[in-house]
């Protein structure tokens, strides 16, 4: 049994609360798989119903909420929302497909790079709306299909977001969770990236890549584009970078700053909105902050409030226990073992059902196997198997990671429908062939 | 200030009717946009100019990047075909929701704060089921003018 006494742990109409979390939380994950309802409804029914059936009383639920992720979520939401309006990413999108000279296949590379680098610093979802516009543009010009590119760019977000503590929920779950910072993930995570991004592109190359060709005519148009336009403020420009390479530095510094990830991204946030409305009149500032403020994705948000009290409410009544005991169990208590399955059912889960519930169920889970492997420091190669897993496995369907199903809807509107079935046949060998590469890093580097 | 004296009388778009066909009626008419009727007579709606044009010749991608395209672009070489095929068109494609309708003695700053509610420059004028027309944002911005000039009058003949 877990630490919250106080929560309300009698018979529940009768009902073991052990059958009755166990059921809400079964129901509301089987509901949300469906996608008949919109996630964030389901998990925040699940979490009151948790509350109103006696699982949990509210302060107990509240104590299972993790304000950092909330935090440090809607905080770079927000920076992201008012840094997209300066046009800056857009610039770089446009500028990288010129520097090469506007080569198919050269575009596909650098937008792909560009892709994973501002997945790393950004969400995913963000930067996938910022690129597959430019791609579409670029492509309609070059007169190729955009499959090969866009296919390219959805991995990308996936493998980049891997690589930071800000670059994917889980990770940004993950870090939250255990006392990992910025730099641990850095350390850790990213020295792989590179090695997984490259394999990726040279399958890409081999499929499609070489057979690539636009004629010079076409080619001129795209350098005929002019990037510096798309820089619509430039003291908004300078405003945001200044404050994203401020929050950036200070995850960087957080560990001797003695700060939170989220108290950083919220007073990088609260720094923007100072800056871009300090000499505005009352009613611009509140028009202007209420619109930030709507851009940032309540539904990831709420999602993750009810996801919250629904995990808090099964680790109350002692059934994750019994599930990290039955993974250990099944591995023998071995750490190798642990780790590595972990990394590869976290993958396979991951590219099947949304990894943010499967990532909030992991954890609680992994903390209560800490006494078995001689203390929570010793955990850490199980952990960065689970970020891997969760990040990567993302990319073996369409339905694996919300960038993922942007993108296609994206594609769709556009006259380019991605269809499940194709692009799961290619895209999950190649998951799994950068499970391989994770797997072999993961035990390298932690395990022997 | 009603509305009947700005209002423009329209036919329906219908079902089976091609994009040509509405462009021409719109454009004879002066109005930016017609009520659309299905197969078996009833209202569903309307169709717009801006939003064939929108959905029938500009990607959302091309009006999000707006600003950086060059002149040189792959899609005015075939801009001949392109408006050709577009014109071919049938209109279900670009049928719109049902935009709240006013009837011919509601009063023009009604209709105004309308048009402002809905983000939009016409309004379609029904008493019960019967069809009277379009209004428009220019109709009223000329009626505007035509009291100006009776008002101009009026105070010219009295002094």
């Amino acid at each position: 049994m877990s630490e919250h006494s106080d929560s309300v742990m009698n018979m529940i109409f009768g009902w073991d609360p052990v059958w009755v979390a166990g059921t809400l939380f079964v129901l509301t994950y089987a509901v949300i798989m469906t996608e008949r309802v919109n996630r964030a409804i389901v998990a925040l029914l699940g979490g009151m119903l948790m509350i109103m059936t006696g699982v949990l009383n509210q302060e107990a639920a509240l104590r299972g909420e993790d304000f950092n992720t909330l935090g440090l979520l809607t905080g770079m939401m927000v920076i992201v929302a008012i840094t997209r309006r300066s046009g800056v990413f857009q610039f770089v999108a446009i500028w990288s497909a010129k520097k090469v000279g506007a080569q198919p296949w050269g575009i596909l590379l650098m937008l792909s790079v560009v892709t994973a680098i501002f997945s790393a610093l950004l969400d995913n979802v963000t930067t996938v709306l910022l690129i597959v516009p430019v791609t579409l543009l670029i492509t309609q010009e070059l007169k190729v299909t955009p499959f090969p590119f866009l296919f390219t760019e959805i991995l990308s977000s996936n493998i980049g977001g891997a690589a930071t503590l800000i670059g994917d929920p889980p990770n940004i779950m993950i870090g939250s969770a255990v006392p990992f910072s910025f730099n641990d993930f850095l350390i850790n995570l990213a020295p792989i990236i590179p090695l997984i991004l490259l394999m990726t592109l040279a399958v890409v190359w081999v499929i499609w890549g070489r057979k690539m060709h636009a004629s010079d005519e076409a080619r001129q148009n795209i350098m005929d584009f002019n990037e510096k336009n798309s820089i619509t403020d430039a003291r908004l420009l300078k405003q945001s970078l200044f404050v994203l390479a401020t929050v950036i530095s200070g995850f960087i510094f957080a560990h001797q700053l003695h700060l939170e990830p989220a108290t950083i991204a919220l007073f990088g946030a609260a720094l923007l909105l100072l800056l871009t409305n300090i000499k505005r009149s009352s009613e611009s500032q509140a028009k202007d902050v209420h619109a930030s403020f709507a851009e940032v994705e309540w539904i990831t948000i709420f999602f993750f409030v009810g996801l919250f009290i629904l995990v808090h409410g099964v680790e109350h009544v002692g059934l994750l226990e019994r599930l990290a005991n039955a993974v250990l169990d099944f591995t023998g208590g071995d750490l190798t073992n642990t780790a590595l399955m972990i990394l590869w059912i976290s993958a396979i889960f991951s590219a099947l059902v949304d990894n943010i519930p499967f990532v909030a169920t992991m954890i609680p889970v992994i903390k209560s196997m800490a006494p078995v492997f001689g203390g929570a420091e010793n955990l850490a190669p199980i952990w960065w198997s689970l970020a891997l897993g969760a990040c990567l496995g993302g990319n073996g369907s369409l339905i694996g990671a919300s960038a993922n199903l942007i993108v296609a809807g994206y594609a769709e509107q556009a006259g380019h429908p991605i269809r499940f079935v194709p692009f799961m046949l290619l895209a999950f060998p190649m998951m799994l062939m950068s499970i391989v590469i994770a797997t072999i890093y993961i035990y390298f580097r932690f395990l022997v | 200030m009603k509305l009947k004296k700005i209002l423009i009388p329209t036919v329906f778009s219908r079902e089976g009717m091609k994009v040509r066909e509405v462009f021409t009626i719109c454009v004879e008419a002066g109005v930016p946009a017609l009520p659309y009727l299905n197969s078996k007579g009833e209202r569903r709606g309307f169709i717009s100019l801006a939003g064939i044009m929108h959905h029938g010749c500009l990607p959302n991608y091309m009006v999000e990047l707006a600003m950086v395209l060059g002149d040189q672009l792959s899609c005015v070489k075939d801009a001949t075909t392109k408006v050709r095929e577009l014109m071919d068109h049938p209109i279900e494609a670009y049928v719109d929701k049902p935009l709240h309708s006013i009837t011919s003695e509601t009063p023009i700053i009604k209709a105004m704060a309308i048009l402002e509610k809905f983000h939009s420059s016409f309004l379609f004028v029904f008493d019960g089921d019967e069809y009277r027309g379009v209004i428009t944002a220019q109709g009223i911005a000329q009626r505007m003018l035509e009291i100006d000039a009776e008002k101009s009058e009026v105070v010219s003949r009295e002094s």
